[in-house]
């Protein structure tokens, strides 16, 4: 029986709620805050190791540029996300809008048509996926598994598997990715960092401050309460996809804006990093939901690390395995520390 | 009666929430008790301490007479601690024997290759322990029923390995709740066979009836401290309820302080669908109208007929005027529902109080362009907050940190957004404690009173035979009766629903 050292046992309870306040403050700081304590550690390393070349505005605003196409796509499927679903076709959808783009310049068609109709095929795409999925009830992964191939297909049809460049692409096209807004005599804002910024807001604002925003969070965290609540759900997931859609095809005419040219696959590698930029969002909201300053911090996870380990010289296949490695880190311990309070 | 497993001064916070303190608990052999307390009052954690899943700030158990170290329980409970949830934890695609031996090594040939028909056979075996016999053991858990598949939780929890000794404590957490009358029966008689045999056996409910019939001591929690125990026998149901709530319990069911109306709200006509046959009655307004009846005999299924949910055949007529259902209308005519399964088909749980409860209006409130207009609806979602009486930090709290009482009041405050013409509630006290159960009792009255048609489900007799003003009483998707509350006795109106009435005479 240990009912005889009571007095110890007491005394150690009253010591507790100090020692229990700190490591609950600790824990919630971790949880919550622990990717982007992470995220500031990579940058710490890298200017560490690059002390001249990485902390500076230029080198800022090159990452926003190369990050920015990546922004757009994670943005929107933010927002697919939100509402309990993904979507695996953007990537395929990015190379589809790309290279249709291109096909209709080949073919002498004005500027702002193709750039419509390369947008409205995302839209298209969107609104089939969110067919599939909101109204004929497939799962979000076998439909956009089947329309990731189809769009894939689609894109290598028009272009006959072939990469467009050289003057079958309008000039402005080249010039737009390289001008901006001057922000100095030697620093510019780039005009994709601009798409992206304004994307973030205009999602930003329908996530936090429309009904459809709110409602999209409820069909996420609960569909069958949601339905018998009388949301329109289906309604709700169709628009997501339709709007991730037309995000996919902007990013695509953002490629090929920055290329200079086009291919039948060149979006293709959008799709896994914007799930991934997601999924890191993810672990900064307390409920696990996606939010999309945390996805912000993901893409620039993914960014920041693409450029400083470019500035160390570091082989692109070693980055791709450390990029892997730190996504699974980040959602791991997201995990534990969920798991440990 | 040895003791087989004394535990003493449990205590166990989490964070800065003390949930047990200095809980004592002794079980012994060939005994049955009780252990009842309201949500919140630690019977989870506590079952989950003696389950060895979570362990305890402090602790000092014995075993069998032998003092043990406090780690003891972690270590040695799942050798001789058996614990049965309320939750069914069944694989649907599996056989009944596949889910039976779920976890444990299944027979088989050079340990890879499962011999199926011993499989079957043993499965067979330990469900007939229990007085089973009527489960195919080869059948798909799928195609069973809710009263079937907690049979098979049960006997998984008899199913041994080879070299395992017998548990000797068994504990089981609201075992009853999704249980057909007959099924409780069977499950009470394996309990008091193993009593028999002398197994120890905890048994966590919220029945009062349940625990006085079976268990010979009882223990009570509150707040995380023990503040009645004793042989059942000497206790009295009162005492037990006010031990459980802390206060005195006066008049169970609010009274009706209105007189009725004779305005029809709702009127169905011949409602048929591929549960119901040829349902009809009428509701008026400020009307509390109860549907009973064994599980499947289509209380619920009208419900879901009504929300358009289930398509359906016949004429319904809202307020004199034909109406039809469709679930996206359903919220705007003023109609209102609280589902029976509050987590699942309820709430957002990890959204807040105030979206949670204006959900179905919230495109109501949108402005032009769908701007949503943040304070004018959290000051509605407070309104509703207080007119229900949550206990919580506030409405941006997320719902799922609330006690299952609290979660319902809020389906209560969804509920009573819009003044609704008519509501209609399935099982508006499952898993709720007594305390949240009295005032949910209370917003009913008042949700009536104020005039709104109620259509309420319930299998527990006692709360329609309180609170309604009708029953319907449904057999196997026909209205077998339509009985008057008042004079009406619990006995009578369990005959009704069994199709017996000629024994309530």
């Amino acid at each position: 029986m240990r009912l005889n050292c009571s007095p110890t046992a007491k005394g150690f309870r009253e010591k507790l709620p100090d020692h229990t306040k700190f490591s609950m403050g600790l824990t919630t700081l971790i949880r919550r805050y622990g990717t982007f304590l992470g995220f500031l550690l990579i940058i710490a390393f890298f200017w560490s190791q690059r002390p001249e070349t990485f902390m500076t505005a230029r080198n800022w605003l090159n990452i926003t540029q190369q990050v920015s196409i990546l922004c757009v796509v994670a943005f929107t499927m933010t927002l697919v996300m939100v509402g309990g679903d993904f979507d695996l076709s953007v990537g395929s959808m990015a190379s589809l809008s790309g290279i249709l783009a291109a096909v209709l310049w080949q073919q002498g068609v004005e500027l702002p048509a193709s750039l419509a109709a390369a947008v409205g095929i995302g839209l298209l795409g969107g609104l089939f996926n969110g067919l599939l999925v909101a109204y004929a009830g497939l799962s979000a992964f076998v439909a956009t598994l089947g329309t990731l191939t189809l769009f894939s297909g689609m894109a290598l049809f028009i272009s006959d598997g072939k990469t467009i460049f050289g003057r079958a692409i309008p000039a402005a096209v080249g010039v737009f990715s390289r001008g901006g807004w001057a922000l100095t005599d030697a620093l510019t804002l780039p005009n994709l960092t601009l798409i992206a910024l304004l994307t973030f807001l205009v999602i930003d604002v329908v996530l936090r401050r429309t009904v459809y925003g709110r409602v999209l969070y409820a069909v996420g965290g609960n569909r069958e309460a949601s339905l018998l609540a009388g949301v329109p759900v289906a309604r709700l997931r169709l628009w997501a996809f339709v709007i991730n859609g037309a995000g996919a095809a902007i990013a695509g005419l953002m490629l090929v804006s920055r290329l200079s040219s086009a291919n039948p696959t060149q979006g293709d590698g959008l799709m896994l990093n914007a799930i991934a930029s997601v999924f890191v969002g993810m672990t900064m909201s307390e409920e696990g939901e996606p939010n999309l300053f945390g996805t912000l911090t993901g893409v620039l996870i993914l960014g920041v690390l693409s450029n400083g380990l470019t500035q160390l010289r570091v082989d692109t296949y070693v980055q791709q395995i450390l990029t892997g490695l730190i996504i699974i880190g980040a959602v791991l311990f997201s995990r534990l520390s969920q798991r440990h309070s | 009666m040895d003791p087989l497993l004394k535990l003493h001064s449990v205590h166990k916070r989490f964070g800065t929430a003390s949930v047990l303190r200095g809980v004592s608990l002794e079980l012994r052999s060939g005994e049955i008790q009780g252990l009842m307390g309201e949500n919140g009052a630690g019977k989870s954690t506590l079952i989950r301490i003696l389950s060895g899943v979570l362990g305890a700030d402090e602790l000092a158990c014995e075993f069998q007479g032998q003092p043990q170290p406090p780690e003891w329980l972690r270590s040695e409970s799942k050798r001789r601690i058996r614990c049965i949830h309320q939750e069914l934890n069944l694989v649907p695609g599996l056989s009944v024997a596949e889910n039976l031996w779920l976890g444990k090594s299944v027979p088989a040939w050079g340990g890879a290759f499962v011999l199926r028909s011993r499989l079957e056979s043993l499965a067979a075996e330990a469900l007939a322990q229990l007085g089973v016999t009527h489960l195919n053991p080869r059948e798909k858990v799928s195609r069973l029923g809710a009263g079937d598949r907690m049979l098979i939780q049960l006997g998984s929890a008899f199913v041994r390995e080879p070299n395992e000794p017998e548990a000797q404590l068994y504990v089981l957490d609201e075992p009853t709740a999704s249980l057909l009358p007959s099924e409780v029966e069977q499950l009470f008689a394996v309990l008091k066979h193993l009593k028999a045999q002398g197994r120890s056996i905890l048994y966590v409910s919220h029945r009062l009836e349940e625990v006085f019939r079976l268990t010979d001591r009882l223990t009570v929690l509150r707040d995380g401290v023990v503040v009645l125990t004793g042989p059942t026998r000497q206790l009295s149901s009162r005492q037990v309820v006010e031990a459980m709530t802390g206060r005195q319990v006066l008049q169970q069911f609010p009274k009706r302080t209105l007189a009725r109306s004779t305005e029809v709200i709702l009127d169905a006509r011949e409602i048929t669908s591929q549960k119901l046959k040829s349902v009809s009655f009428s509701l008026c307004q400020g009307e509390i109208l109860g549907l009973a009846g064994l599980g499947g005999s289509g209380r619920s299924e009208l419900l879901r007929a009504l929300l358009g949910v289930d398509p359906s055949t016949g004429t319904w007529a809202l307020e004199g005027k034909a109406w039809k259902p469709g679930l996206s209308r359903f919220w705007k005519q003023q109609l209102a529902y609280i589902p029976e399964e509050r987590r699942a088909q309820g709430l957002v749980l990890n959204q807040s109080v105030a979206l949670n409860s204006h959900l179905p209006f919230t495109s109501r409130y949108g402005k032009a362009g769908g701007w949503i207009p943040r304070q004018p609806l959290e000051a509605l979602a407070q309104q509703a907050w207080d007119r229900v009486g949550v206990q919580g930090s506030g409405i941006t709290q997320r719902c799922w940190q609330l006690s299952g009482g609290n979660q319902q009041k809020v389906l209560f405050a969804r509920a009573t957004w819009d003044r609704p013409r008519l509501l209609l509630l399935d099982e508006p006290t499952r898993g709720v404690d007594v305390g949240a159960k009295q005032e949910i009792y209370g917003l009913i009255r008042q949700v009536s009173e104020s005039g709104t048609a109620v259509l309420m489900v319930s299998s527990e007799l006692e709360e329609l035979i309180g609170l309604c003003d009708r029953v319907l009483v449904l057999q196997q998707g026909r209205v077998g009766h339509e009985l008057p509350t008042e004079g009406l006795s619990e006995a009578q109106l369990l005959a009704y629903c069994q199709g017996l009435p000629g024994e309530a005479a």
